[in-house]
């Protein structure tokens, strides 16, 4: 059994593709749960790709420009962890075993 | 929990309340066919900068080269020892073992001056 | 604590917060120039700053964090440095203008040249920090600075017409050089929502240990301490507007501007004015290299505290200790203390969105204050008095520095 180390703060905000090459979404956190002395990564939470997307978060994180209607929602999944490869902290990319992940 | 939200970028403390530092970075442990672990937590040395900018890592290389305590690396804390997380982490490590720049500073400079 | 105490750390925040060079000058050129027409940026930049003021002791009574910390762990290293960059160049700039200030008062009661006076004047603000705590600087600060009620004594001998009051109150457009008007206008916003007295003030809440028990008197502090300060910047407004407005007189020198007190009060007055400009000079130039050494050390995890030894927070003691001494070598060369002043004003209002929108993010963010949260009131107003500086600074910045 192999052992790898990533860092954490290196796949935070970097962009993962699918097994073709193609920009489908951007890591936006890495969820763990307790597994009795240990924390394990259980899911990978994704976010919407862009800039546009990003900005609109932010508004919208401010209540009045919430009301006024500035800024949306920002979009995110929890997958699996299985699903992707983080050995390359610069290129995470989904396994061509994971379900066809079109954003 | 969500460890970029809830660790990263939270205060490192020791197991007396004395600050440590943020926490810059955190291992992960990749294992074939299981779930990632966390290994450990990283405090220190360059992160910070070169998670600003790897250029602004090479300048503050640079400035900071021949001085200062004789490590620059970042200090690692294995996640074993974090005791609680809540308004900070807290880690059972002595800071006084581990805080490189701030005895350096000290030593150095302000415990120079009289009254420190 | 008693609630007197607690009120210190009010009143302090805002004598050198609030009432120091800045707004001195300022509102003495605002009221030069334009009467009592300006009195309603004093209102505005005091309505904001209260709120902010109450926001960063929420902010650190309930979720125990400052805001600079609260900053990187929300946002992240970036968002924090860029925070950190535009503070650290204003609050050089404002500490700069303040041992100015400071220098100017004892060349005011000594007649030698502020030039000498610059580096004497740092080795006391460094000392009182090296060797203070700080209940006794908040303390001591706050008692001294009660010197400078004597501008509103000066305003009450003058006997201002309340109507024209009144109407300054309501903001109005300027009838003669409105590019000035506006300059002034900006400058008066940014000397009012300073923040480093904000943060300063939410450090002073961890400094002073308090809880959410602390959330009802944090909100009587903040409006008692920032209305004091705001009361006293009108009352320099005020004497200008009756002392200098109807001879033509704008002062260009802080001499000229001790006459405000001089002129009611006599040989007295002058003395007053040095010793009200010195201490809320000085407690300016406390705060600013506090709240400069908290930026760092709470950003980058350091120990910090200035109830703690040096030796024992070395790192957040280095800061102030360059600083200081940076800045105070930098006044020997003979800067105009005024016009460093009035830029590092109107440069403050420019970047206050900056400064703002993250903080109101915290403020509305229940994982930091939990169901203390703001209502749309405070929202608004922040964002709304935010916009309107950095716009009104955005425009009247350049022009002024290309015509005047």
């Amino acid at each position: 059994m192999s052992a790898v180390e990533v860092h954490l703060e290196e796949l935070l905000g970097r962009v993962v593709r699918n097994a073709a090459g193609r920009p489908i979404a951007v890591i936006q956190d890495l969820r763990a749960h307790p597994q009795g002395e240990e924390y394990l990564i259980r899911e990978i939470v994704l976010g919407e790709l862009g800039f546009r997307a990003r900005l609109l978060r932010m508004l919208q994180q401010l209540p009045t420009l919430r009301a006024l209607g500035l800024g949306r929602q920002y979009r995110t999944r929890a997958i699996p962890w299985s699903w992707i490869d983080l050995s390359d902290p610069h290129y995470p990319r989904f396994h061509s075993s994971a379900p066809a992940e079109e954003s | 929990m969500d460890i970029g939200r809830e660790i990263l970028d939270q205060q490192l403390v020791d197991r007396t309340g004395v600050n440590i530092g943020k926490i810059d970075g955190v291992v992960l442990e990749l294992r074939d066919g299981l779930p990632p672990r966390v290994a450990a937590v990283l405090t220190g040395g360059h992160l910070l900068a070169r998670r600003l900018h790897p250029r602004i890592e090479a300048w503050t290389r640079r400035l900071t080269r021949g001085w200062g305590p004789r490590s620059h690396d970042p200090l690692r804390i294995p996640w074993s020892k974090v005791t609680k997380i809540g308004v900070d982490v807290r880690v059972d490590v002595d800071a006084h073992d581990v805080l490189s720049w701030e005895h350096w500073v000290r030593d150095r400079i302000i415990g120079r001056i009289p009254g420190a | 604590m008693s609630k007197l105490v607690q009120i210190a750390l009010g009143v302090f925040t805002s004598i050198g917060g609030f009432l120091e060079v800045g707004a001195i000058a300022t509102t003495a050129q605002a009221g030069a120039a334009y009467g009592f027409q300006l009195i309603w940026a004093v209102l505005l930049g005091t309505i904001c700053v209260t709120f902010l003021v109450e926001m960063s002791g929420r902010l650190a009574a309930v979720s125990r964090h400052t805001i600079k910390d609260a900053l990187r762990e929300r946002f992240g290293p970036r968002i924090y440095m860029i925070t950190l960059v535009s503070d650290v160049i204003i609050n050089l700039m404002v500490l700069a203008a303040e041992i100015g200030g400071m220098s100017l008062a004892l060349q005011l009661v000594t007649g030698i040249s502020f030039r000498w006076w610059a580096i004497p004047v740092g080795l006391l603000t460094w000392l009182v920090l090296w060797k203070g705590s700080f209940g006794l600087i908040e303390k001591g600060v706050s008692l001294l600075g009660m010197v400078a009620l004597v501008f509103l004594v000066a305003a009450f001998r003058l006997k201002p017409s309340l109507a024209e009051i009144g109407q300054g109150v309501l903001p109005s457009l300027p009838t003669d050089r409105p590019l000035h008007y506006w300059f002034i206008a900006v400058g008066i916003l940014g000397a009012a929502i300073s923040p480093y007295l904000f943060y300063f003030y939410s450090s002073g809440a961890i400094e002073d240990d308090w809880d959410e028990s602390h959330i009802g008197v944090n909100r009587a502090v903040a409006v008692i301490g920032m209305g004091f300060g705001g009361l006293l910047a009108t009352s320099v407004l005020i004497v200008a507007a009756m002392l200098f407005h109807p001879l033509g007189i704008e002062p260009d020198r802080f001499e000229q501007v001790a006459l405000l007190l001089s002129e009611p009060l006599g040989r007295l007055g002058f003395y007053l004015f040095a010793a009200t400009l010195f201490i809320c000079c000085l407690g300016a130039a406390l705060e600013l290299a506090l709240a400069t050494s908290y930026s760092f050390a709470q950003g980058l995890g350091w120990n910090w505290g200035e109830n703690v030894r040096p030796r024992n927070a070395s790192r957040f003691t280095l800061v102030y200790t360059v600083m200081i001494a940076a800045v105070s070598i930098m006044m020997v060369s003979g800067i105009n203390p005024l016009e460093l002043t009035l830029l590092s004003m109107a440069l403050t209002a420019l970047v206050l969105p900056l400064v703002t929108f993250p903080f109101l993010i915290l403020m509305n963010d229940p994982d930091y204050v939990g169901d203390q949260g703001n209502g749309w009131i405070s929202n608004t107003a922040v964002i709304a008095i935010s916009v309107l500086g950095s716009l009104l600074a955005l425009v009247a910045i350049p022009l002024q520095l290309m015509g005047g």
